[in-house]
């Protein structure tokens, strides 16, 4: 097995190592009310800086998440919203104004 | 080794933020859940809970099957790669898929729980700041997290 085969294998295992902690840290701070607020919360954190990190690095997608989310706030499902979203990025990168 | 585990360091806050609904999984299916989740893996569970379709078999099945697409992508990508040039994906906005799927699940999480948008809304500010810094990417999601989730759980005092 060459170095760089073993670093990869070693990064997937301490990497898996991460999530599985993930799902100890959360049954030990489970039991604390305090906490459980918190960690039922981050999965919705998660996603906002991952949102705000992604539109700080691409702005031109700054339109096409807006007509996401507002129709995903209105619709009922996420596939269509996400559909338009997908529809006007591609429109927008292939046609910018 | 240790620069990957502390840039990886979001795979913790991936796997805690589903512990909630992947309490009745046996540890063999955690074991299972843990080494295959993925971003991408981790974005469909969430969407999952926002549908209220969310089980340890979903994240087992899910978690494994985008696995093996990915594998299966990087091995065709290996040697298809000279026939897709990256611009003829980016014609079709591949990249912004991940981006608006969040955009997507954001306000279903919020409509479901509205005491979720002023952490969710601090951590998004946190991570442009982190970014206005120089944080990278990585660096700057992970705190922005823990700023949002420590919030919440302050605001679970009061």
């Amino acid at each position: 097995m060459t170095i760089e085969m073993l670093l990869v294998v070693s990064m997937a295992v301490v990497t898996a190592g991460l999530r599985l902690s993930g799902f100890g840290v959360a049954h030990f701070l489970m039991q604390f009310p305090k906490v459980k607020s918190g960690l039922l919360s981050s999965g919705f954190c998660l996603i906002t800086s991952y949102l705000a990190v992604q539109l700080w690095e691409h702005p031109s997608l700054a339109l096409p998440v807006c007509i996401t989310s507002i129709l995903s706030y209105a619709a009922k499902g996420i596939l269509l919203p996400l559909l338009i979203g997908w529809i006007v990025a591609i429109l927008m990168l292939n046609f910018p104004a | 080794m240790l620069a990957t585990a502390l840039l990886n360091a979001k795979h913790v806050l991936h796997s805690a933020s589903l512990w909630a609904q992947l309490r009745t999984a046996t540890r063999s299916q955690l074991l299972l859940i843990g080494f295959a989740i993925t971003d991408s893996s981790w974005l469909c569970c969430q969407i999952a809970v926002q549908q209220g379709k969310m089980s340890p078999i979903f994240a087992l099945s899910n978690a494994w099957s985008l696995l093996f697409i990915w594998i299966s992508g990087c091995v065709c990508g290996f040697y298809l790669g000279g026939l897709i040039k990256p611009d003829q994906l980016e014609m079709f906005g591949i990249s912004s898929i991940a981006v608006l799927s969040m955009a997507a699940i954001a306000p279903k999480a919020a409509k479901n729980s509205i005491h979720y948008l002023l952490p969710g809304l601090t951590a998004s500010i946190t991570a442009i700041v982190l970014m206005m810094s120089g944080f990278n990417e990585g660096a700057s999601v992970l705190l922005a997290t823990l700023a949002g989730t420590l919030l919440a759980c302050a605001r679970h005092d009061n």
